[in-house]
């Protein structure tokens, strides 16, 4: 039976560190300013009086995905084996519908090709540190950190006139990994797990009081927030 | 015909000017990419996007007013066809190849015939707009060669052609179900609008100033024509005024952010000063009465600075709320400018080639009688 995909993040587990966002960093070479992974805080209140809410996000892959329906070539579609919605970089035209239509705004758009830092002849300090060119010549890839497992089922790395969002690295989901933001969650705050499975500790976790963002779009999305305060 | 083009000279030399830096500047954009625009992730769409959406109503509009006399037989519009129908063709190319320098992949263009995706009103507009070009080009040939029937035939397919095109274009704002400004059916409709008024001033500005420029007299005929389209927009900005109202009423008690944007907030001098006032009220009580010609010039002109700025303030303004409440700014860039500027430029080219090369003023069934009625009075 195929699968369905779907991520719970408990937000009383979430400390707010922003080590998804670095891992999802690591693991899909995404550039500065290309948050697959992202967040939401508010302060509200004056002192003493204050809340403060911190929302990580990312895309909802929602069952009735809204970039799907707008995307005119079917480069963004969603994956029958696994639920997911899932962006294919050889297909897209660049034409921005999906950003335009996203209720999430999670969808990024390559304006120029990503890293140009590590084509930078300058070095911070003069004859003592290496330029980023140089430490790209000597390491020999695209980015020193450079992951090439990105590159089973996606581009490794995109380029300029397309755009890019998460994928919930399908590509470790495929060999029976969790996603890498959730193996590098300190707090054990993510999960993800297969909606269709009805042994899938999933189920469980979403007896939790649990929401999901703009519910009233209908978009269906399916990254739960568990237990919010 | 000397006293023609020299008369010409200098808006061929200006707008070719013009059309050079637009040129320039798509290649400047097809070598450093969209990094010249001032489009971001938060506002994925520019100004580019507002320019096509207003050049291609315009565009449906002129198709429009072609088809009263091709298709629809009102005789009386018989004598504007062939100027409107070429003046459809000349806006739309231009607005195609504006619109396509907001492709982050052209090259892959060729994905909306191998993979087309059906629930994509982005595709139907491909589709349609691809399909209508093509009518649209070959009903001007079949006008031009005399080919009644197959002017017949084309007109009625440019007619459902460009209610369609305009309407699907306005789909692609009205299926965003998250930006209180684009979503719901009324959108569409309101395009399909804004083409006939966009269209209609564009042509009565094309055709009074071709006529003062070649310094021919326009017949009483033609006079009463114009006049009859000047009223017309007059009765279809009131129904504009109408839509407007009852967006900024649905928007209230939505309490959507959106609303604050237009009502008082960062669009609302423009709003109010320009999309309504300066683009609405004053064009219509201009077009009360004695549409002479050139008050329908200066009307038509500030309609279509109305309609550019109310395409802006819905494309621009339905992407600044941000999902979260945060609201975003956006600036246009040179680059986009110029590209935009280059494509009204090459508009006006080609609309003075045609003017020179396919006697655009050909006459249809010229009837002594009507010539004889003063334009104050008709209508």
């Amino acid at each position: 039976m195929a699968k369905n995909y779907a991520m719970t993040i408990d937000l009383q587990s979430c400390i707010g560190c922003a080590a998804c966002s670095v891992a999802c960093k690591n693991e899909n070479n995404t550039d500065t300013g290309m948050n697959w992974s992202h967040h939401i805080h508010t302060t509200t209140g004056t002192f003493p009086n204050v809340k403060y809410e911190y929302i990580p996000t990312l895309c909802n892959h929602c069952d009735n995905a809204p970039c799907v329906k707008a995307c005119p070539v079917k480069a963004m579609y969603k994956d029958d084996e696994n639920g997911l919605t899932l962006h294919n970089a050889d297909k897209c035209i660049g034409c921005k519908a999906c950003m335009a239509s996203c209720p999430y705004g999670v969808i990024s758009y390559n304006k120029k090709d990503p890293h140009q830092y590590w084509n930078d002849q300058e070095s911070w300090y003069d004859d003592v540190s290496a330029t980023p060119a140089e430490i790209k010549e000597k390491i020999g890839t695209e980015v020193p950190y450079y992951n090439p497992e990105r590159a089973f089922n996606y581009e490794a790395i995109r380029y300029r006139g397309i755009v890019e969002k998460c994928q919930m690295c399908d590509h470790r989901l495929d060999r029976g990994e969790q996603p890498y933001c959730v193996s590098r969650c300190p707090a054990e705050a993510r999960y993800v797990g297969d909606l269709n499975d009805p042994n899938d500790k999933i189920h469980e976790l979403l007896t939790h009081d649990h929401k999901t963002l703009r519910e009233d779009l209908g978009t269906k999305p399916k990254v739960f927030y568990l237990r919010s305060f | 015909m000397t006293a023609k083009s020299a008369k010409g000279l200098p808006i061929v030399i200006i707008a070719g000017i013009v059309l050079a830096i637009g040129i320039f500047s798509m290649g400047n954009t097809l070598v450093q990419g969209q990094v010249l625009f001032g489009s971001t992730d938060q506002v994925p769409w520019n100004i580019l996007i507002v320019a096509y959406v207003f050049l291609a109503l315009a565009a449906s509009g002129m198709c429009l007013v072609s088809t009263f006399g091709h298709a629809l037989g009102f005789e009386r519009f018989e004598i504007i066809s062939k100027r409107s129908l070429y003046l459809a063709i000349a806006v739309l190319i231009p607005a195609l190849v504006v619109l396509t320098m907001d492709l982050g992949r052209i090259d892959r263009a060729i994905y909306f015939i191998t993979s087309p995706n059906l629930q994509a009103p982005m595709w139907w507009m491909g589709a349609t707009y691809g399909i209508y070009v093509v009518v649209l080009l070959f009903e001007f040939f079949s006008v031009q060669t005399g080919n009644e029937k197959a002017v017949k035939v084309a007109s009625y397919i440019t007619l459902c052609g460009a209610v369609a095109a305009t309407s699907i274009l306005g789909g692609i704002f009205a299926t965003v179900v998250t930006r209180p400004l684009w979503y719901g059916g009324a959108l569409p409709l309101f395009f399909v609008l804004s083409a006939l008024i966009t269209g209609i001033a564009t042509l009565m500005i094309a055709t009074v100033l071709t006529y003062k420029f070649t310094r021919e007299t326009m017949s009483y005929r033609l006079q009463e024509v114009l006049s009859y389209l000047g009223k017309a927009m007059a009765i279809l900005l009131a129904v504009a005024l109408g839509f407007h109202l009852w967006r900024l009423i649905t928007l209230f008690y939505v309490g959507s952010d959106s609303f604050g944007i237009i009502l008082n907030g960062m669009y609302s001098t423009v709003f109010w000063g320009v999309v309504i006032a300066l683009g609405i009220i004053v064009p219509i009580v201009m077009l009360m009465k004695n549409r002479t010609p050139m008050k329908l010039v200066v009307a038509g002109m500030f309609v279509l600075i109305g309609m550019f700025v109310d395409k802006y303030i819905t494309v621009m303004g339905g992407q600044l709320v941000q999902p979260f409440g945060e609201v975003a700014t956006y600036t246009a860039t040179f680059t986009e400018w110029a590209i935009i500027a280059g494509g009204i430029a090459g508009s006006v080219l080609i609309y003075m080639y045609g003017v020179k090369k396919f006697s655009l003023e050909t006459h249809g069934h010229e009837d002594e009688k009507v010539t004889e009625v003063k334009p104050s009075k008709a209508g």
